[in-house]
């Protein structure tokens, strides 16, 4: 019985984490999908989304499989590439490429049916 | 690399941590519930150190939340006899009175080689010479001799010893050891009249074990006694 209230704690702990994570990761892929619409609506420039993005994802790396951050750095990175072409084709692919991945981050945090197989 | 070093750090600690709640235990003597636990875990550390896109705190989740599932087993089995039953199995009995139960063999799946092999390693080499084999969840076999087999025991003989006394180390590396002498009850004067009869110093002392009844054996430095 002794082994049972550490394992209570870390049980505890390790749900609050995970619990946080998610809360966490939402957030921050919303803020996210947030200013690359604003930068689509040319009220924010790319070189804000990439600031806000390099300091969101050192913190989203602790709960995120780090293949899907770099995927979106990259295309941020390509948002600057592309900055002065207006109404560009890469620009609309590279917007929807990171809103579909910062989707599909939100998914994989969900607690869903399809998750199980 | 730097990034691959405090990983391996940090989920060696976690594995540690684990284990030692999870309790000690042989791999031998795990129950099968235990040593799914184990192999998950080894697997589940092994995940955030080959792949370093993967974070580590998935990995300390998934050990923490198998550890804790296997303590509530572990209470589960020590309270019910039937979360026992079901999770580890139970002890089957393979030899009674010198005669094999073909149909347990069958049922656990042992080969007469099998039982054979287990005999020996128990130091039995006659089936005849066995009252009871009882094969254990964990694959140990456990065989009680018949009688006239037994080896004859210092209660047979009515031999009268002295009790048993357990010897501790009260000199280890040239340094006693306090605690010992507290648990022996003894000074450490005693132990200096000790040395001094047997013409050391502690210096010289490799090692030195004490019992209550007062035996001793002293191991040189760089000697053999």
């Amino acid at each position: 019985m002794k082994r049972l209230i550490p394992a209570v704690i870390i049980l505890v702990l390790t749900v609050s984490v995970c619990v946080f994570s998610h809360i966490y990761v939402n957030d921050i892929c919303d803020q996210t999908l947030t200013s690359v619409e604003n930068y689509y609506n040319k009220s924010i420039s790319p070189h804000q989304i990439e600031t806000t993005w390099e300091e969101q994802k050192e913190k989203m790396s602790l709960f995120v499989n780090h293949d899907f951050l770099d995927k979106i750095s990259i295309y941020v990175g390509q948002l600057t590439i592309n900055e002065n072409i207006d109404n560009s084709p890469e620009r609309d692919i590279t917007y929807k490429n990171i809103k579909s991945v910062l989707k599909l981050i939100k998914e994989k945090q969900k607690f869903e049916l399809h998750s199980f197989y | 690399m730097i990034s691959t070093v405090i990983r391996t750090i940090v989920l060696y600690a976690t594995v540690t941590i684990a284990i030692r709640l999870m309790g000690k235990r042989q791999i031998g003597d795990m129950q099968p519930n235990e040593l799914v636990v184990t192999l998950l875990i080894s697997e589940i550390a092994a995940i955030p150190l080959q792949d370093s896109d993967q974070p580590v705190i998935i990995g300390i989740a998934a050990i923490f939340v198998l550890v804790f599932l296997e303590i509530i087993i572990s209470i589960l089995t020590l309270k019910s006899f039937f979360v026992r039953k079901i999770l580890n199995g139970k002890s089957v009995v393979i030899i009674k009175n010198g005669i094999i139960d073909q149909k347990a063999m069958r049922d656990v799946r042992m080969t007469v080689v099998d039982l054979i092999e287990l005999l020996r390693s128990k130091d039995v080499f006659k089936i005849s010479d066995v009252a009871f084999a009882v094969l254990e969840v964990n694959g140990n076999l456990s065989v009680l001799l018949k009688k006239d087999a037994q080896t004859v025991t210092i209660s047979d003989i009515e031999l009268k010893l002295p009790d048993d006394a357990l010897p501790l180390p009260v000199i280890s590396d040239g340094k006693i050891v306090d605690e010992s002498l507290k648990a022996l009850q003894v000074s450490r004067q005693k132990l200096f009249k000790i040395i001094k009869h047997k013409k050391y110093g502690v210096k010289q002392i490799f090692l030195m074990t004490l019992d209550r009844n007062g035996n001793h054996t002293i191991i040189e430095k760089g000697g053999a006694n």
